[in-house]
């Protein structure tokens, strides 16, 4: 039967995450499903034996709009055991029920096969954005299109590239590295998402995502501009599968018609991550003035991340104009 | 014939179309441990199938529960197809 997630996280369920998602142990699976709150963070499928057979899990959030504030929530974390047709999509179904908007990022292989047949919609708007910062990243990329011996020799020349790029500081714009996000930028993170239809980005839900991930590594930054907050800035820098470090740019926000503030933020972000030994910085941008910011930065386009939605309220924006980072969903730390 | 007879007649239709067997087959009675193809997949198709064909919407809970005749017959007939 389905059962809502209890606190603490029951030791079976924690065993059935290491075991089928990834062994990250109880420390991440209990922030990431333990931060209180009334509604349930996830559900799980336990059969008549006390076997626990599936899993859902929820990441309650809110899309901002110009015409009011929505109920949503990322699914993430959907497994089921092998041999058990029909609980995954309970499971599913329980999780509309309980979340208002659903919504996921990207999804494995299965999720991208089911989804469709159950009416849910691609929007396939949200880009991968990436800048390579060091010789070795480029090295790396021209061996995947080219034959090593012609990589060795255009490395040096397509590293020219590298070089940083000077953007001017527009006049009164600060940026200050900060340990958490204070409470009193709730009214200006939520408004830059309005004005532009994104999920929340106040201090609460900056703060879990990011200064308090068990594992560390992402840093924030309070963007100022004439005296008073006007923005914000995450980045993080983690080692990738091919042992680069790699640059994330999570999230970024400014006064959105500010001339010359985003590519000046961009620029800075990625200032910062070249400081934190990054061979390459990658960001995703689903709306205009991310993605200008990071083209004249020297950012380059990869892949598309696709949004699935389902059943959204009349009068919403479509889904292909709606702000997305790796903020969003689960996407930051994996 | 009985209303039964005719939910079970159109249950056996919309399964034998989905699971691509003949509908005596199914008739005798069919289970995802006896049918190979009968994975999470085609049971999504399934249920998406019935709900199209009898104009209703499954509970969370009923979804794992329709894997047989009888049952998919009770819990449609519960949503008052």
């Amino acid at each position: 039967m389905i059962t809502a997630l209890g606190q603490p996280i029951p030791d079976d369920v924690v065993a059935f995450l290491d075991h089928v998602v990834s062994p990250r142990g109880r420390r991440h699976w209990q922030w990431k499903y333990g931060s209180g709150g009334e509604a349930p963070p996830a559900f799980y499928w336990r059969d008549a034996g006390g076997r626990v057979l599936g899993f859902i899990g929820l990441m309650h959030t809110a899309l901002q709009t110009a015409g009011g504030v929505h109920a949503a929530a990322w699914f993430v974390d959907w497994y089921v055991a092998p041999g058990q047709p029909g609980i995954g999509m309970a499971l599913l179904r329980k999780a509309e029920a309980a979340a208002g908007i659903l919504l996921t990022l990207q999804g494995s292989a299965d999720t991208r096969q089911i989804l469709p047949r159950l009416g849910w919609k691609e929007s396939a708007t949200a880009i991968t954005w990436v800048r390579p910062l060091t010789p070795r990243s480029v090295a790396g990329w021209l061996a995947r299109w080219m034959p090593a011996p012609l990589a060795r020799v255009a490395t040096p020349f397509a590293a020219l590239a590298l070089r940083p790029r000077r953007v001017p500081q527009p006049t009164g714009a600060e940026l200050a590295a900060v340990e958490r996000l204070p409470a009193a930028y709730d009214a200006v993170g939520n408004a830059r998402a309005a004005e532009i239809t994104a999920m929340r980005r106040d201090s609460g839900y900056l703060n879990w995502l990011c200064a308090d991930y068990p594992d560390g590594g992402y840093r924030l930054w309070l963007l100022r501009a004439a005296g008073a907050d006007a923005g914000h800035l995450v980045t993080r820098c983690d080692v990738d599968r091919r042992r680069l470090r790699r640059g994330r740019i999570v999230d970024a926000a400014w006064p959105w018609t500010a001339d010359g503030l985003g590519d000046w933020l961009i620029a800075q972000a990625v200032a910062a991550l070249r400081r934190d030994g990054a061979d390459y910085v990658e960001c995703l941008a689903s709306t205009a003035p991310l993605r200008t910011a990071l083209a004249g930065n020297g950012f380059r386009r990869r892949g598309a991340v696709p949004l699935w939605s389902h059943r959204l309220p009349a009068g919403l924006a479509a889904p292909d104009d709606w702000h997305l980072t790796l903020l969003d969903c689960d996407r930051a730390y994996r | 014939m009985s209303d039964g007879h005719q939910l079970r007649s159109a249950i056996i239709a919309v399964v034998s179309g989905v699971l691509g067997l003949p509908a005596e087959a199914v008739a005798r009675g069919v289970s995802p441990e006896a049918v190979e193809r009968w994975d999470s997949e085609k049971h999504v198709e399934l249920v998406v199938a019935l709900e199209d064909r009898f104009g209703c919407m499954f509970d969370a809970e009923e979804v794992p529960e329709l894997t047989s005749l009888e049952r998919m017959q009770e819990i449609i007939a519960r949503h008052g197809a």
